[in-house]
């Protein structure tokens, strides 16, 4: 056996969700989220490879969302998981199209983007999983199923009841009903300390939280704290 | 012990040291090497012999990277170095010093917290999670006491990195347990799981323990991820090791090859520390491992290896059945949860 199949074993399988508020509010930071997603992919390999790690498969997918509870029809907007780089032009199509717009009040349907990431169709079968869910957003969010939210027609179907149910789809050390593998899952938050965020950063394991102010957050923000967040988190 | 700079082969980034030594019925040899020069996390590699006593330890510290990259310290020449790369070479000047002063087990922990508390804590990191710590590594180390023709060791470790007794009869076995919630070794290969326990300044550790006797001549090696944890299974790491040993002529020759067997399959720093006790030269240990590196060259070190996925997957898992009661009979159960 050569070295290089052995190395071709072991490498990083890497799928990413990037759930990006696209509210009113994110105008002012949805154009550095937008770069930061366009030039994740380059960037990320770079740093990884500087780390030594290489990275056998890279995927992509953007949860898009607004609150359900201010206008049904665009509350979320995603993709599918796309390989880099084969993929990369349905990407930056995607994220190019991406403004910021309602929202309605403060708390927006993070909760619900954050659902739908956990339940996404992760890879299961190479080897050294990475599954990394990162969110921007720069608002708190709603609780799960709020009443204003769920009478949307547009509302995703089984995702849980509250926090603590999405909490169980997260899982613990040796959970039985966890959703996401424990060894591979990461979450990485941009997001204001508020509720949810805080709690989530609090109790779920494997979460790394870049705390803002809300209604401010993520003004500080810049591309290499995100990408070398990320990488050193894998 | 002297050094030599060891670059790796061609194609294979980054360098090496290797260090050796050859007394009376002992013969130790270290390999550190790292994949940016500098950069290294990994500590070098500890060995230390005490004659009068007929005593010694050996151990590596893996620094960790990915949660204890916060710059800890700046060089004179201006570089930083992480928390990891500080935390590495600290935990290392700890348990020398515990050694050196002849102090009890138990006092480990304690002796580590103190190297590492007076270390200032950085500043507020705009980064809040669990995952981050201060000055975090991995430690295995190997105590022992060479008495009545066996060695009384005494394994300590934290982490990932790992202590492992070699002999002709078992070849090699693991004396610790990661610190995962993933107990099956193949799996932690594959997986590469989050460790729940590290030493670090910051946050609860625990050194776990086992106490071994082990018959005279005997071979005794500590090991971080670097060498172990970028192998197709458990047993390539064996491969690895009496490959490198049946080509050398002596210790210092198969501390070298080990450099470029490692920087060959590596993604990642690597360390090692050896001791054979109670051979009387490299001659005789190497004519001692003949058949056992034969047996394991035969039995998995070969190309046979599926290309195809699946295929490649129960190879693996066939391959780990097989190796497995061998490699596990020395090591410690797993914790049950509470």
């Amino acid at each position: 056996m050569t070295s290089d199949q052995y190395r071709g074993n072991l490498r990083y399988a890497v799928d990413i969700v990037l759930c990006i508020d696209v509210t009113e509010s994110m105008t002012p930071v949805l154009d550095m989220v937008k770069k930061s997603a366009l030039t994740f992919h380059e960037r990320l390999n770079l740093v990884m490879s500087g780390k030594g790690k290489e990275i056998s498969q890279l995927r992509l997918k953007v949860i898009a969302f607004r609150d359900f509870g201010d206008f049904a029809e665009d509350a979320i907007k995603e993709t599918d998981f796309l390989v880099f780089p084969e993929r990369a032009a349905d990407f930056d199509r995607f994220v190019r199209e991406l403004f910021a717009s309602g929202g309605g009040d403060v708390p927006e349907s993070g909760l619900e983007a954050l659902a739908l990431a956990i339940n996404a169709d992760w890879e299961r079968g190479l080897d050294r999983r990475r599954h990394v869910i990162v969110m921007f957003t720069d608002a708190p969010a709603h609780p799960l199923h709020a009443p204003e939210a769920v009478t949307a027609h547009t509302y995703p179907q089984g995702i849980p009841g509250d926090l603590d149910g999405l909490l169980e789809q997260w899982g613990y050390a040796r959970s039985q009903t966890a959703v996401m593998e424990n060894a591979a899952k990461r979450l990485v938050l941009f997001a204001p300390d508020a509720y949810p965020w805080n709690e989530i950063t609090e109790e779920w394991n494997m979460t790394l939280h870049f705390p803002s102010v809300a209604g401010q957050g993520l003004a500080d923000l810049e591309l290499h704290e995100i990408i070398d967040t990320i990488a050193n988190s894998l | 012990m002297t050094a030599v700079l060891i670059e790796g082969l061609l194609g294979a980034p980054g360098e090496g040291t290797v260090w050796r030594y050859d007394g009376d019925d002992l013969l130790a040899l270290g390999v550190w090497t790292e994949r940016s020069r500098g950069g290294g996390e990994d500590a070098e590699p500890l060995f230390a012999h005490r004659v009068s006593t007929a005593e010694g330890i050996l151990g590596v510290f893996d620094g960790l990277g990915g949660s204890g990259s916060t710059a800890a310290c700046e060089l004179s020449d201006g570089t930083t170095r992480s928390g990891a790369w500080v935390g590495a070479r600290l935990a290392r000047l700890g348990v020398a010093s515990w050694f050196r002063g002849g102090h009890a087990p138990e006092s480990l922990r304690t002796r580590l917290v103190e190297v590492l508390r007076a270390v200032p804590p950085p500043r507020p990191s705009k980064i809040v999670s669990s995952m981050r710590r201060w000055l975090p590594t991995t430690m295995a180390t190997v105590r022992y006491r060479l008495t009545g023709g066996q060695a009384e060791c005494r394994v300590l470790w934290a982490g990932d990195s790992r202590a492992y007794a070699l002999s002709p009869g078992w070849g090699l076995q693991a004396l610790t347990r990661d610190h995962t919630d993933e107990t099956d070794g193949l799996e932690q290969l594959i997986c590469d799981p989050p460790m729940t326990n590290v030493i670090c300044a910051d946050q609860e550790f625990t050194i776990d323990t086992q106490v071994l006797l082990l018959p005279l001549p005997s071979v005794l090696l500590c090991a971080t991820d670097g060498f172990h944890g970028y192998v197709a299974t458990p047993a390539h790491f064996e491969c690895h090791l009496l490959r490198a040993m049946q080509e050398s002529c002596d210790t210092r020759e198969w501390a070298e090859r080990l450099v470029r067997h490692v920087l060959g399959y590596t993604g990642d720093d690597a360390s090692l520390s050896l001791v054979a006790l109670g051979y009387p030269g490299f001659d005789r240990l190497r004519a001692d491992f003949a058949q056992r590196a034969e047996q394991v060259e035969a039995r998995y070190g070969g190309c046979d290896r599926p290309a195809e996925e699946e295929a490649a997957r129960r190879w693996r898992t066939r391959t780990w059945n097989e190796y497995r009661p061998d490699y596990e009979r020395l090591m410690p159960p797993p914790v049950e949860p509470l």
